[in-house]
């Protein structure tokens, strides 16, 4: 129970550090905004990939700054604790409120645990019914989509290969993606592609761009994360904010590597739209792989469409000279810092503190008032 | 060059090159090339490796002849226009070739001349079925 208990905390902490991580972002790119990078993806790709970085290695800060609390290194008082500054406030005067009412605002998180884990309320059983269904059907998702997308390497043609990137033809696809295994990259392009020899060409340039960057080993990685925060809808925004961030980046560096027409890359994305539409009425998103362009014909296709457009005006707007700013390290370090403190600040107490006891004092003292009122 | 499922279609391309190699009868990739329309802008590399996979779905075959290959077709066009048809007419005509038939009567805006071969076709049919 103790175990399960634990986990419990540490996926609250986690959908808590996401939420606010993800707050974090949006200033930092209305920050960006203000100061004229709009159109820097790269940099705005890196930064959002730092605090994600930040947020998993958030654990590891966790556990070593309870150890060196443990060890004596630190003394308790120097918690980081956010509960605990606020009892401290809440005791200094700073806060009124009645001693009972906050109390119950501090345990709240206990009690929901509590209820969680013992089924204790029908909304308890809700919530715990609500997280293991999805967490089935989105693991039930990916799974087959994996199933289809080994199936789709497993019947293409092998074409070329440098080192461990497979270069594959398929049949069954209309779109070119990039994916991997353990050791293998793959890159599978349409067949039909290689009968137009300049789509082809700027395909290959966006897919490899994508091993360049390691958008697949991203991709993989939110994929595996999607079952446990299916929910949480900072890691949804999140996620779509990766997948358009590494599309614009790709985007943007294949044009100015190779230097390829605006108007002709714009084009072969719309031919590339066109074509599987009129072959195929099925969705064409395939998880986990990075496709050169996606095409969803399902009720959230006009999200697509919408970003197709975004993608295409943004490469007519913005400086395709785009290289990623190293200055910008300095916005991200103190971002990452602020994420890691508040993964500390969000834990919950671990044991009683002269504060805590002081409230629970103030408490019983109210009560027995309220009882010695009674009895007179 | 590998190939784990075989495909008794071909995409659009490959049904290009087929055509060529069944009008040419046998041919390297630059018989094929030389053929194809004008605009189509090819590499050669991706011409051959178009014709290699014809060959992976067992659709021709090549012959080395010094230092080219010969592709020749192995399917003749009237039996993939059967596989073709049979596909089309188990696919969108519910397997009853009648509805296909009368599909392409009534929509494709057939001559006289046209119709009346197919009936003389048809009658041919019937009186081979009687004999």
């Amino acid at each position: 129970m103790i175990q399960i208990n634990s986990i419990l905390d540490a996926y609250i902490d986690a959908n808590l550090l996401l939420i606010f991580a993800f707050s974090m972002w949006i200033v930092v790119r209305f920050l960006v905004a203000k100061l004229g990078m709009s159109h820097a993806y790269t940099t705005q790709l890196k930064l959002l990939n730092g605090v994600f970085l930040a947020v998993a290695l958030s654990p590891f800060f966790v556990f070593g700054f309870g150890q060196i609390l443990q060890s004596g290194v630190v003394s308790n008082e120097f918690s980081l604790n956010l509960s605990d500054f606020v009892l401290a406030q809440y005791l200094n005067g700073s806060i009124e409120m009645k001693p009972t009412q906050f109390e119950n605002i501090l345990g709240m998180r206990d009690a929901f645990t509590d209820n969680l884990l013992g089924l204790k309320t029908t909304t308890s059983i809700v919530i715990a019914a609500f997280l293991a269904s999805g967490f089935a059907a989105v693991v039930t998702r990916t799974t087959l989509s994996v199933i289809r997308l080994r199936r789709i390497i497993r019947n293409s043609f092998a074409w070329r290969r440098f080192g461990n990137i497979h270069l594959l033809l398929s049949d069954t696809t209309h779109v070119p993606f990039s994916t991997r295994s353990l050791r293998k990259h793959f890159i599978v392009i349409p067949s039909g592609m290689l009968a137009q020899n300049d789509d082809l060409r700027m395909a290959l340039g966006h897919e490899f761009q994508h091993l360049r960057q390691g958008d697949i080993e991203w991709e993989i990685t939110l994929e595996m994360l999607k079952p446990l925060f299916f929910w949480n809808p900072a890691f949804l925004f999140w996620k779509r904010q990766v997948e358009h961030l590494r599309e614009l980046t790709c985007d943007q560096q294949v044009l100015s590597r190779k230097g390829y027409d605006v108007q002709a890359y714009c084009e072969c994305l719309l031919r590339v739209c066109h074509n599987s539409l009129r072959k195929t009425n099925r969705l064409q998103i395939i998880v986990p792989s990075v496709a050169f362009v996606q095409v969803d014909r399902s009720l959230f296709g006009s999200q697509s469409v919408r970003f197709l457009r975004h993608r295409m005006t943004s490469l007519f707007d913005a400086d395709l000279g785009d290289r990623y700013n190293k200055s910008f390290r300095l916005l991200l370090v103190p971002l990452m810092g602020i994420i890691i403190l508040t993964s500390l600040a969000i834990q919950k107490p671990n044991d009683w503190s002269q504060d805590r006891i002081m409230l629970s004092t103030i408490i019983n003292l109210e009560r027995l008032d309220v009882r010695n009122s009674l009895g007179q | 060059m590998r190939q784990k499922k075989k495909s008794d279609f071909l995409t659009e391309v490959e049904l290009e090159f087929m055509s060529v190699l069944w009008s040419l009868k046998q041919g390297t990739v630059r018989d094929v090339m030389a053929k194809l329309a004008d605009d189509r802008n090819l590499a050669y590399t991706s011409a051959a490796t178009i014709l290699r996979i014809l060959e992976q779905k067992d659709f021709v075959v090549s012959e080395k002849d010094g230092k080219t290959f010969i592709y020749r077709p192995v399917l003749a066009k009237d039996a993939y226009q059967s596989r073709s048809l049979k596909d089309l007419s188990e696919k969108l005509f519910d397997d009853t070739p009648v509805s296909l038939v009368a599909r392409l009567v009534d929509d494709y805006g057939l001559s006289e001349e046209a119709l009346g071969e197919i009936r003389a076709l048809l009658d041919r049919r019937l009186k081979n079925d009687t004999d």
